[in-house]
């Protein structure tokens, strides 16, 4: 199955974009919304995810999960990303379980897991992960708290190529995890 | 609630029950008397055999709506998961359609929207914002 890749220059969280869709009706497996930069990029609860334009911001609708526990889609998202962190850029990633990739004191991403339950039926999944690629600063507040591929590497990354990669990893662990 | 009545120089002490809808029992000095009670007609005296009746009749009706309640039993919404309740989007009494957002539930920093799967009325709320659940817990009574 392919990937269907809806990019848009801004929104206000490609997490309420793709669930938008959902709500047309246009939502479909592995339908991804990836966004240059976010207005009000979701973190937990109701806190924001610090969204410049330079880094990879991106939300994908899952298949209906045959997995008894729900939480390990975003263990194996975590799981995928920071494989890529240290094999494509040397880097030595944490991952703060269950949802948060560290460089030594800093995070670097962060993934929001959504299930939507009819009753007791799993319904679908919406993975939205935000990675600081090549995001130049932080503002002051996060300066200390927050670090980037760049600001790691001094090297620009391409998104799209990571994009691609993240995802193929994600179908790839969840068949094996799944089988 | 018992009276007392003096009829004479005798003193009665009366009480009268509503036993059912259709009986009613009155006892003067601790002897039982049972009469019919049906709309616009006065009370009737009856026949041990009568009251037999009524009563029997009634408890077979008890029975038979206890056992409707048991083979029906209350629509419920059990949660999905375990974690903490982080907010409820309707109130008792609400009537919901099926798909909509009754409430969410953060469990391990996943956040899960649980949607209705009936269309009905909301009987009872089970949970507050904040409280932390089980998986099988009971969310919601539906009528």
């Amino acid at each position: 199955m392919s990937f269907t890749i809806l990019k848009y220059k801004e929104v206000s969280s490609t997490q309420k974009k793709i669930k938008e869709m959902i709500d047309k009706n246009k939502g479909k497996d592995w339908l991804v919304c990836w966004s240059e930069s976010q207005k009000e990029g979701k973190g937990k609860g109701k806190r924001f995810w610090f969204s410049p334009k330079g880094g990879l911001y991106f939300s994908v609708l899952l298949p209906k999960s045959c997995l008894d526990d729900v939480q390990t889609l975003t263990f194996l998202a975590a799981f995928v990303i920071a494989r890529i962190l240290k094999e494509d850029f040397s880097l030595e990633p944490l991952i703060k379980l269950p949802n948060d990739i560290y460089i030594g004191p800093k995070k670097i991403c962060g993934i929001l897991t959504e299930n939507f339950f009819k009753g007791k039926e799993l319904l679908f999944s919406i993975v939205g992960i935000g990675l600081n690629t090549n995001t130049k600063e932080f503002s002051p507040d996060l300066k200390e708290r927050a670090t980037s591929v760049f600001l790691e590497t001094k090297k620009r990354v391409s998104n799209k190529k990571i994009l691609e990669k993240i995802l193929k990893g994600l179908k790839n662990q969840l068949e094996i995890i799944s089988s | 609630m018992k009276r007392r009545i003096k009829l004479g120089n005798q003193i009665y002490e009366i009480e009268i029950l509503k036993i059912q809808d259709n009986l009613l029992k009155v006892v003067v000095n601790d002897k039982e008397f049972y009469f019919s009670l049906k709309e616009n007609e006065d009370p009737q005296s009856l026949s041990k055999e009568e009251i037999e009746k009524i009563i029997s009749f009634s408890k077979e009706n008890i029975l038979k709506e206890k056992k409707k309640a048991s083979d029906i039993p209350d629509k419920v919404l059990k949660s999905p998961l375990s974690g903490q309740v982080s907010g409820v989007f309707v109130k008792e009494g609400d009537c919901v359609k099926i798909n909509q957002k009754l409430l969410t539930i953060i469990s391990m920093k996943m956040e899960n929207e649980i949607l209705s799967e009936i269309e009905g009325k909301i009987k009872e709320i089970k949970v507050k914002k904040g409280q932390i659940v089980s998986k099988d817990d009971i969310l919601i009574l539906f009528e």
